[in-house]
């Protein structure tokens, strides 16, 4: 009868893997701790607020509004790559971005400056969602590099995401 | 034997003698690293001279077109007015202000304000550069103004070295346009 405990034994192990999240993409996201809009999320190289967002549907985009002020010791032309995620009503995550001061060329140190990072629905691997006036979106600021992998496990190995700020994303036209 | 034997520890000892010192001395003297202006506030580099003419600070930025409102900040623009003449090539200025604790600040480009000019051979350019400095890393700071050739390939050393010495207006500052005219 060794054979039936076996099985037993790798159900109950599957059984319990689908109940704690599952394999890769179905689990829960870690997004770290609820923030308020403009409250400061404190990272090692960044303080971020989040400001709000919008989104284009002719452009296929979501813009998250945000200030950055910089802790390094020198001024700095991007912010850190993947530091912010945003993740769809429909739990989708979306980590790939462009990220560029608003009117102005750096970061300088301990100058806080308006940027706006724009996740492309297309870019991401994300389908476009439905057209809407708004869009309840979750942006979650990461302390260091993020990948769609990391996301998408129940606990990342360093606790990467600091904080979440839930936003609402008001649909725009752009000016051609 | 006994002679061959000295003149050999002789000179060993010379040669440790020699890197005991060189290595006590700094690739190069602070002077020669940081030149600093003389009387008329210019600094004479290989790669060309540099004439400070003003530094002044405030929290707004006098706006045009593209924000006719004016720039604010929560920290504070620095402007210098700075007149480049190259000696013998296209020259690329690259600035920052240094702060006494070690901070960087780069020169920025706003987005409707002239941006920092590539100097031709044969011109005088005068221009302003921006910068945003948190109002209590003012004291002590300097601006640094180091050249480039239009490769962008940086000359790290020398650098112009001048000191900030400014107080923090109450108005906004205009940036006035860049002027390029005929080197004398």
């Amino acid at each position: 009868m060794p054979w039936v405990v076996t099985i037993t034994l790798l159900v109950c192990a599957l059984a319990a893997i689908a109940l704690t999240g599952g394999f890769g993409r179905n689990a829960a996201a870690f997004v770290g701790s609820e923030y308020d809009t403009d409250a400061t999320i404190s990272t090692r190289l960044w303080d971020v607020s989040v400001e709000g967002a919008e989104m284009s549907h002719e452009d296929g985009t979501v813009r998250v509004h945000i200030v950055a002020t910089n802790k390094q010791l020198d001024s700095a032309r991007d912010l850190t790559t993947n530091m912010l995620v945003v993740i769809l009503p429909d739990d989708t995550a979306m980590w790939r971005s462009s990220c560029f001061p608003v009117d102005r060329s750096s970061f300088g140190p301990e100058v806080p400056t308006r940027a706006v990072c724009e996740f492309d629905y297309e870019r991401n691997d994300v389908p476009a969602p439905a057209v809407a006036e708004t869009m309840d979106v979750r942006v979650v600021v990461c302390d260091q590099t993020m990948t769609d992998a990391l996301i998408h496990v129940p606990t990342p190995e360093a606790g990467e995401p600091v904080g979440w700020v839930g936003v609402t994303a008001t649909a725009v036209v752009d000016q051609p | 034997m006994n002679r061959r034997v000295a003149g050999v520890v002789a000179v060993v000892v010379s040669l440790v003698v020699v890197g005991v010192v060189r290595s006590a001395i700094p690739p190069y003297l602070p002077t020669q690293s940081h030149v600093s202006p003389d009387e008329q506030s210019v600094v004479d580099l290989e790669v060309g001279a540099i004439q400070l003419l003003e530094v002044r600070a405030a929290t707004r930025l006098q706006g045009d077109g593209s924000f006719p409102d004016g720039l604010g900040t929560d920290a504070t623009f620095v402007t210098a007015r700075v007149r480049i003449t190259p000696h013998g090539g296209t020259l690329r200025v690259v600035s920052d202000i240094q702060s006494a604790d070690g901070r960087s600040y780069e020169a920025l480009d706003v987005a409707g304000l002239p941006s920092p000019a590539v100097v031709y051979v044969g011109q005088r350019v005068t221009q302003t550069l921006i910068f945003e400095v948190p109002a209590d890393r003012l004291a002590g700071a300097h601006l640094v103004i180091r050249g480039a050739g239009d490769d962008g390939v940086q000359a790290i050393q020398p650098v112009a070295w001048f000191p900030v010495e400014v107080d923090v207006e109450s108005g906004s500052l205009t940036i006035d346009e860049t002027i390029v005219e005929p080197a004398a």
